[in-house]
């Protein structure tokens, strides 16, 4: 008795209604996926939360040896630029300039910051 | 089993209905994504402002720190000649102490911190005692226990037999270094003492009474002046703290039942009554005087100061009541030298953490403890019977148990020029 009733004709959608469903299928999802590239693109990357990390680990270094060189090395794939100099107006401070960069030479983060020199 | 009434019904496709559906799901889930990434955003921007305003911060304390001791009135820095990381800078007198105002800006974001600054101690100069040389000895008696260097008459120690105790120290006396001491104690600093002067003669006006029992002022704002006049005065069930200064024409009487933080105080006389606690800057001219078991926090100052010569046959003098504790300064400072010399007595039991500063003479009971330094031009010890010049006894002076981290103000001849921070007073 059953087989009997699923045996009968199911009403179809027209051609018209199909085409219709899949242009918004279509525009929907490329909408989605555009958004969702976006988003992905304009948030901060782990790369630039790890640059930041490793510049900060860097300031640390340098505030608490007497090192005072000027210096360049690679962490995976950031490269770290360490710049120091001296300040004339206010004797045993120096200045210190961190930069980091991926393999492209794309600048990641940049970190700043006066600090008293120990070397001195 | 299926229903078979349910198999009966028509099924229809539906399929734009369905496709509207799901096109909405896309669609809420579209806004859900970009939402979610706006507010990603806007907190990794305010992130990012915050640990540059940090960063500046910190840049801008380290110059307050950095330099010579002196004061100035707010300024702009541009801190990386990149114009875009300015911060207003501000060093003002507090006392024998100075207060700096770091305020880093970045478009609206501000923060700022308040800061007391203070000196490192020299340890070349630093010593647990400084007697000026008299051409005579330092008594020692009974469990006298000095601890660090000690700067000295050229006679030296000696043990003595005084009240009926004998020295039962350490046979070295000293354990540290002696140095010779000259004839008169090193100055304390006069750009200090300008600025001290300069404050404490500064037109007072304010308010001539207290309208709040609690009251709380930023170092960012005027200094709170309550000028109470020549009214006799009692302070009590008050709590002030910060940028507060109250001065007095005539006696002060400082009840247990006031509390108070940072802030300063000045007339001819000062009482403490017993028991108080607090932190401050307490200058009088005339007299200061705590009753037993009083605290002062540190870090605190009690200072003799006369700018203007005294009244003949007037002497000044702080006395510091039995089982007390000071962590922090105390020093006398006459600029015009006066026949009856300053002094400065600590009774019995007293601890102090810090050091002690008298031109005049420092009279020390049986059993006071001092973690720091003392620098006089004559010990007295007072017997029931008799007066001992230049006697210690029952006293143990460690310089050595002072905190590393103990600072010093500026004013002392001791102090080192490296600034650090004395202790952090406000941020936002």
């Amino acid at each position: 008795m059953a087989g009997k009733q699923l045996n009968k004709k199911v009403k179809a959608s027209s051609i018209l209604e199909t085409i219709v469903a899949m242009v918004i299928m279509v525009v929907a999802f490329s909408t989605a996926m555009v958004v969702l590239a976006n988003v992905l693109k304009s948030s901060v990357s782990v790369t630039q939360i790890r640059a930041s990390a490793l510049l900060r680990e860097q300031l640390e270094k340098v505030a608490t040896s007497s090192e005072r060189s000027n210096v360049s090395y690679i962490s995976g794939d950031i490269e770290v630029r360490q710049i120091i100099a001296t300040l004339d107006e206010h004797s045993g401070m120096i200045r210190v300039d961190l930069v980091a960069l991926d393999r492209k030479g794309k600048n990641l983060a940049e970190l700043h910051q006066i600090i008293t020199d120990h070397a001195e | 089993m299926i229903n078979a009434p349910a198999m009966r019904r028509k099924l229809e496709a539906s399929a734009l209905y369905i496709v509207v559906i799901m096109a909405l799901v896309i669609a809420i889930f579209c806004v859900t994504m970009i939402s979610a990434a706006y507010f990603y955003r806007l907190q990794a921007q305010k992130k990012s402002r915050t640990d540059r305003l940090e960063n500046n911060l910190h840049s801008g304390i380290n110059l307050l720190l950095s330099g010579a001791d002196s004061v100035y009135p707010e300024r702009k820095t541009d801190l990386f000649g990149l114009g875009s990381d300015s911060i207003l800078l501000e060093k003002k007198t507090w006392g024998v102490f100075t207060v700096g105002i770091a305020k880093a800006i970045v478009q609206k974001d501000t923060l700022i911190k308040i800061l007391m600054i203070a000196n490192r101690v020299d340890s070349a100069k630093w010593s647990s005692v400084y007697l000026t040389d008299e051409d005579r000895p330092l008594s020692v008696s009974g469990q006298t226990d000095i601890s660090g260097n000690a700067f000295l008459p050229r006679s030296g120690v000696r043990a003595a037999y005084v009240d009926n105790k004998a020295y039962t120290g350490d046979r070295r006396f000293v354990s540290g270094h002696i140095y010779n001491s000259e004839k008169k104690l090193p100055n304390l600093n006069p750009t200090v003492l300008n600025r001290l002067k300069e404050q404490l003669n500064t037109e007072t006006g304010g308010l001539a009474e207290f309208t709040k029992r609690i009251v709380t002022r930023s170092f960012l704002e005027r200094t709170l002046v309550f000028n109470l006049g020549k009214h006799a005065d009692t302070l009590r069930d008050l709590h002030l703290t910060g940028n507060i200064r109250i001065h007095s024409d005539t006696t002060l009487i400082i009840d247990s039942s006031f509390h108070c933080q940072n802030i300063l105080i000045d007339a001819p006389s000062v009482i403490f009554s017993a028991g108080f606690s607090g932190n401050g800057q307490f200058f009088a001219t005339d007299s200061i005087s705590a009753g037993q078991n009083c605290r002062f926090n540190y870090p605190s100052v009690l200072g003799l100061v006369r700018f203007v010569p005294a009244v003949p046959n007037r002497q000044a003098l702080i006395r510091i009541g039995s089982g007390s504790r000071i962590d922090g300064l105390i020093f006398a400072f006459e600029q015009q030298e006066s026949e009856l010399r300053p002094m400065i007595a600590l009774n019995k039991k007293v601890l102090l953490k810090g050091a002690v500063y008298s031109p005049g003479s420092l009279l020390l009971q049986d059993s006071v403890r001092v973690q720091g330094s003392l620098s006089t031009k004559r010990f007295l010890y007072q017997s029931a019977y008799s007066t001992y010049e230049n006697y210690l006894i029952n006293l143990s002076v460690r310089s050595t148990e002072l905190s590393r981290y103990y600072l010093s103000s500026p004013l002392l001849p001791a102090s080192s020029s490296q600034q650090k921070v004395l202790q952090w007073l406000e941020n936002n």
